[in-house]
């Protein structure tokens, strides 16, 4: 999986860049908030961000909004903020501004790895139900199409299986006006009254 | 240096390269941290400050961290003249982190 690692101190960026190849993963690297927020919001955009808090130009939570606050964003980015800022209130702060996760410096590399595991599984079972949601879109459109073609009763509502309906099928679908509408028991009582 | 070399995930030529890396960093972190300080820019001598924190930490240096904390904070605020006082101590500090690096390369290279 492609991973971005954003950090100004070029030592702290090797490091984590290094550990999350280690895990097997791609990585692109930022050095400031600039660079990391035009990857974020390109094309093709990583599931997955290591982002510090300060950097030049744009911080870690602006980027966070910025990301969030796009309806057109294609995918969500999952976002973990890596940084010295340790307090309650920065980490308070930090997932308001929408990051997903928050690990502070200097990073562990065992609770950094599994974060990164957590951040994958996250980022995957995100992307299968955007999937799934485009599919029950398309499934439902379809079936209302097929509902739209399918007849009903405006009497009884229940579905007309009767021959003679596909006749006024044929039949509206020339001169655009409903036949027989009713199905054959509702004609029928009808009829009887 | 352990503690570099557990965050390089025991791969001594990455703790090489990290080490040479931030030799050649915190020099350059240190000058642009006194120019933000006597330009009076608390925001731009904050952030650098904080960076060299950052970079410093993953050494385990905690000295050096508090020195470079303590610039930040005064930075922070606005306290350019703190600042500016508490830069004598980081410099010290960061002289100690660059001579520990010095002898973590001669050990890696002998």
């Amino acid at each position: 999986m492609r991973i971005l690692v954003a950090d100004d101190d070029a030592v702290t960026l090797k490091l984590l860049a290094e550990t999350v190849a280690r895990l097997g993963h791609q990585v692109t690297t930022a050095t400031d908030g600039r660079q990391a927020l035009d990857v974020l919001d390109g094309d093709d955009p990583p599931p997955l961000a290591l982002l510090d808090w300060i950097m030049p130009v744009f911080n870690g939570p602006e980027i966070c909004r910025t990301l969030r606050g796009r309806l057109d964003q294609p995918l969500a980015t999952y976002v973990i903020l890596v940084t010295a800022r340790s307090r309650s209130a920065d980490v308070v702060e930090g997932l308001k501004a929408g990051a997903n996760d928050y690990v502070t410096k200097p990073f562990d590399v065992d609770e950094i790895s599994v974060r990164i595991d957590l951040g994958i599984r996250w980022a995957c079972l995100e992307r299968k139900l955007r999937s799934r949601t485009r599919e029950v879109e398309e499934l439902t459109r379809r079936l209302d199409e097929t509902e739209r073609l399918l007849p009903m009763c405006p009497g009884c509502r229940q579905r007309r299986t009767d021959e003679r309906y596909w006749t006024s099928v044929m039949m509206r679908m020339e001169d655009g006006r409903q036949r027989e509408p009713s199905c054959p028991e509702c004609v029928g009582a009808l009829v009887l009254k | 240096m352990d503690e570099a070399l557990r965050r390089a995930g025991g791969d001594s030529r990455l703790l090489d390269e990290v080490v040479a890396l931030a030799t050649a960093a915190i020099p350059t972190s240190l000058a642009a941290i006194e120019r933000a300080v006597r330009a009076a820019d608390g925001e731009a001598a904050a952030n650098a400050s904080h960076a060299l924190k950052g970079m410093v930490a993953n050494f385990g240096a905690t000295a050096a961290v508090e020195a470079a904390r303590a610039v930040e904070q005064a930075s922070r605020q606005g306290d350019l003249a703190l600042a500016s006082e508490r830069l004598a101590e980081m410099r010290a500090r960061m002289a100690d982190v660059l001579q520990e690096l010095a002898h973590a390369r001669t050990g890696v290279s002998a």
